[in-house]
């Protein structure tokens, strides 16, 4: 839990939110069911970073909300990804692919 | 503050981010519920992950960048809490910025609208002052007719003016009469010096001459209080000492009269260019020149002391003896108007300067403190996600306010200072009275201390974030408490010596002003009461009309009750010397010409010795029998005996007095001071008013009890022999005499108070630092104490580290004080520089002051309790 280790999780936690939301619109609970079941449980989000990034990324215009009936027929707020938002995700992950294909190399390298 | 807190946090958007927050719990409870849980566990299971609702919600709010003012107003919110929270840190702080900011730009306004402001003349760098110095009568003043040989120097001067300062007329007309300090000046002086009147024109040549129709210029301060500020009053009539003047022109508002800025009324000298000659009376006048663009100071000199000599070689011998060994005297004007006080500012200024610097260097201290007890707090906030930038500002926002207030204090201080600094300050500080507060100054003196409050004010977020922030949060211990308490000591011992220096030199300064109130002037002002009484010379042109009314006056005011002794005098003791005096024995061959000393001619009443008690040595005193057509009788003073007869009795002696015949020694009175009381006494005779009678005479009165009670008797006594004569400078001896020492107590007050302050503050950061280090040191302390360590052993342990400190303060105190106390030397008076008495004296008190306040510290480590400190979180 030291401070370098917190803030890759957050960078990351913003790529991974974009590429969700950029599926069609979703609310704030569904993102992070999404993000537990695809990551086979691996990744907990706790609402304590969900919220605060989702607000975060709103607040830069990588995200619109607006209001919709949700599948449980009650109101909730519904991320869509914007055309900003679309370009910084690709951004991340033109990043995040040299990233780990450089942190392979140096893996596979260095055995 | 609710209403603004809604206000700023934006109702609507706060109710959507609680049902966004509502929301995604009911469904997590529902997912729970579906899966098969009781609807009351899975509520409180969501609950339990979804922690602190609002804890979530205020980080969601600040990942939003909202706007600037809203996180502004929070900052604000949060730093007025953490500062109530701390309010002895808050009050030390602000009190000791303000007291640093207020006392600093207090003291350089006035020195810098002393020193630095230009004077009030065009291109005031050319103007010179021109005096002829006679190191044997201490005076510097031109001879008139010198100054009409200088006037035709235009190798070196553009022009030259002659003034005299210190002139008196008494305005009547309208109101009652008001005597109104005059400048006399030649026609040219305006010139000289570059000033234009306001109002109307200067002089003419014609004007300025003997026996030309009466003209003058009021003052700026002159025309609005007795003329309202009349703008027709050009071209009318005044009375001035009951002749009627014609007002030519007012000068202008920031115009000052040089060496007497109190002048309001200016009148032309009227110089005569004649042949010197001892028949004729010889005027003494100042000069101020105007160089040449290209002269020197030094060029000039040489070429004034080349004309002299030829000059004065042609002079009747009695001048010329007068003249030997007198040299030229050129100086910048701007150096001889102010240069008197100049040391002096510059040492209180010097002063003030390190009472700011250890303000600030207290206020690093404070902070440094503060921001070790805070690295906690601050580990904790950057954990739950509040990012450095944030933090800065939240303590940057706590700084400013602290900042905000101390300057606020600061000015108001600053304000007051000034004004009481203009009325209490002595008078020969120039442009005193002009003084204002130096908003340039202010601004200088809180950026430094904002600078050095912010600095260290933000240093524990650095520390912060250098560190793990898990360790901090476990430990109590600080992984950065060692490199701050080094910089801690580091600040301690600084503010430490510097403030030993600046209590060395007030202790000095106080003890020479103790030893200057312990000289015995030579007289008993107590209950002493002058005034002084000039009559116009057109209306008493004889000596014998001046005496019959001075012996009236003397007569009357002694016959009323409550007087017990009146007397008269041409000068007081302790106001400067008189006219030196050409004196020579009468038995001895002329004495070699520039070998005698000077000598002062006291013209005095007999009731002058018995109105100021002093006393009698040998032979008698003047009396009623030394009368106009008695034999030249005189009585001299313990100095001139010295001089003139050492080892001889003097009684009986003859001497000659100038040219004014033989007389003979009758008594000889004690030395009473003549000029301040720090300066040796001067030979000096005191000749019979009867004989020596001039049209400006003083009056001395003692009373039985309050003297300034008698003074609207004085009055009426005076009024009803010459209902137009005015008394003026009024004023008791003891005033005459504590006024002498004006400038050495505001010196020694203004430097004792800075002193003071800077103990104070040294004393507030001993004790922050050894408040830290206990705080830092407890569960060391608890440990030593569980192993069996005494009480008195911890008291000990800290009180050594408190004095190791001090005593590292001081040794440097003492060292820089040795080096910068030799500055004082000039203002000392029987006093060294390096005197022991004070160096020991003032290294003890403060010592005595880090003591005590390293033992409050030291007692509350003593009194620590072993099982809390263990327990200690």
């Amino acid at each position: 839990m030291t401070q370098e280790k917190s803030e890759f999780l957050k960078g990351t936690l913003d790529m991974l939110i974009l590429k969700i939301v950029a599926l069609g619109p979703i609310h704030g609970y569904a993102i992070s069911q999404r993000i537990q079941q695809i990551s086979k449980e691996f990744f907990q989000v706790p609402q304590g970073s969900l919220y605060p990034a989702l607000h975060r990324l709103e607040d830069r215009r990588w995200l619109s909300s607006d209001w919709r009936e949700s599948e449980t027929g009650r109101e909730a707020k519904f991320y869509t990804l914007t055309r900003k938002g679309r370009k910084q995700l690709e951004t991340e992950l033109v990043y995040w692919e040299r990233l780990s294909d450089a942190v392979a190399l140096i893996l596979r390298t260095a055995e | 503050m609710h209403w603004l807190r809604r206000f700023f946090q934006n109702e609507k958007s706060e109710k959507q981010l609680d049902t966004e927050l509502r929301f995604h719990m009911e469904r997590q409870i529902s997912d729970y519920v579906a899966a098969g849980m009781k609807p009351d566990e899975a509520r409180r299971r969501a609950q339990l992950e979804f922690g602190g609702l609002e804890a979530i919600k205020q980080q969601t709010r600040e990942s939003r960048r909202g706007n600037l003012l809203e996180t502004s107003f929070l900052d604000l919110r949060y730093a007025l809490r953490m500062l109530r929270k701390n309010p002895a840190f808050t009050a030390v702080a602000v009190l000791t910025l303000a007291l640093g900011i207020g006392g600093t730009s207090a003291v350089f306004s006035i020195v810098s609208s002393a020193l630095l402001r230009p004077l009030p003349y065009h291109r005031p760098s050319e103007l010179v002052w021109v005096s002829d110095e006679n190191p044997r009568a201490h005076m510097s003043v031109v001879l008139e007719s010198d100054y009409f040989a200088y006037r035709k120097l235009n190798d070196v001067f553009q022009d030259a003016a002659a003034y005299e300062p210190g002139e008196t007329h008494t305005l009547t007309g309208s109101e009652d009469a008001v005597r109104l300090s005059a400048g006399a000046v030649t026609y040219n002086f305006l010139d000289v010096l570059g000033v234009q009147p306001a109002l109307g024109r200067g002089f003419l040549p014609e004007e300025d001459r003997a026996g030309a129709p009466h003209s003058a210029l009021l003052t700026d301060v002159c025309w609005r209080q007795h003329f309202s500020a009349d703008p027709a009053i050009v071209g009318r009539s005044i009375v001035l000492d009951n002749e009627s003047y014609s007002v030519l022109g007012v000068l202008p508002p920031q115009f000052e009269f040089p060496d007497n800025p109190r002048v309001e009324v200016v009148v032309p000298l009227a110089l005569q260019n004649q042949e010197i000659s001892i028949t004729k009376p010889m005027r003494l006048v100042r000069v101020v020149a105007r160089l040449r663009p290209a002269t020197t100071v030094a060029a000039a000199i040489a070429y004034l002391d080349a004309t002299n000599q030829r000059v004065w070689a042609g002079y009747p011998p009695m001048f010329a003896e007068m003249m030997q060994g007198v040299r030229a005297q050129v100086i910048p004007m701007r150096e001889h108007l102010v240069g008197k006080t100049q040391p002096a500012l510059l040492i209180l200024l010097g002063a003030i300067a390190s009472v700011l610097l250890i303000a600030c260097l207290n206020i690093a201290n404070l902070q440094l403190a503060r921001g070790v007890s805070r690295e906690k707090e601050i580990a904790i906030r950057g954990a739950l996600g509040a990012d450095r930038s944030r933090l800065l500002r939240q303590l940057l926002t706590e700084n400013l306010i602290i900042s905000f207030a101390g300057g606020a204090g600061g000015l108001l201080l600053a304000s007051w200072l000034v004004g009481v600094l203009r009325t209490a300050g002595p008078a020969d500080i120039p442009h005193l009275a002009a003084s204002q507060l130096n908003l340039t100054v202010f601004a200088f003196a809180l950026i430094v201390s904002l600078a050095a409050g912010v600095l260290f004010g933000l240093a524990p977020v650095f520390a912060a974030f250098r560190v793990p922030i898990v360790e901090t949060i476990r430990e109590s211990g600080a992984p950065t408490g060692w490199k701050v308490s080094r910089a801690h000591n580091f600040l301690t011992v600084v503010e430490l010596s510097a403030a030993l220096v600046l209590f060395i030199g007030a202790g000095l300064l106080t003890r020479s002003f103790v030893q200057l109130t312990s000289v015995p002037p030579g007289f008993d002002a107590n209950g002493v009461l002058t005034a002084q009484i000039s009559l116009p010379i057109n209306l008493y042109r004889t000596q014998e009309q001046q005496l019959a009314f001075f012996r009236s006056v003397e007569e009357q005011v002694a016959a009323l009750p409550g007087i017990e002794s009146a007397g008269l005098a041409n000068a007081l003791p302790l106001q400067g010397f008189n006219l030196g005096t050409l004196v020579q024995r009468d038995d001895l061959p002329a004495a070699p010409q520039g070998t005698l000393p000077a000598t002062g001619a006291g013209v005095v009443s007999p009731g002058y010795f018995s109105a100021l008690h002093i006393r009698l040595l040998q032979g008698r005193l003047l009396d009623a029998n030394d009368s106009r057509d008695a034999p030249n009788n005189l009585v001299v003073n313990e100095a001139f005996i010295r001089h003139y007869f050492p080892n001889e009795n003097a009684l009986a002696k003859r001497l000659k007095v100038a040219d004014q015949g033989v007389w003979t020694i009758v008594g000889v009175v004690e030395d009473s001071k003549q000029r301040g009381l720090a300066a040796d006494v001067e030979p000096e005779i005191f000749v019979p008013v009867e004989k020596w009678c001039s049209a400006e005479m003083t009056l001395l009165l003692r009373a039985h009890g309050d003297s300034m009670a008698l003074l609207p008797a004085v009055r009426s006594v005076v009024s009803h022999l010459d209902k137009n004569l005015p008394l003026f400078d009024v004023q008791t001896m003891d005033d005459l005499l504590k006024g002498g020492l004006a400038s050495q107590r505001f010196n020694a007050s203004l430097l004792g108070v800075f002193a003071l302050f800077a103990v104070f503050l040294a004393a507030i950061g001993i004790y922050g630092v050894l408040s830290y280090s206990v705080h830092q040191r407890v569960r060391e302390v608890g440990i030593r104490m569980a192993l069996g360590a005494e009480p008195r052993n911890v008291l000990w342990m800290i009180l050594a580290h408190g004095l190791s400190l001090a005593a590292t303060g001081l040794a440097l105190g003492l060292v820089g004080s040795f080096a910068l106390t030799r500055l004082l030397a000039s203002m000392l008076y029987r006093v060294r520089p390096a005197d022991p008495v004070t160096f020991v004296g003032v290294t003890l008190a403060l010592l005595a002051v880090a003591v005590a306040a390293c033992w409050i510290p030291a007692r509350r480590a003593m009194r620590v309790d072993p099982m809390v400190a263990l327990r200690y979180e």
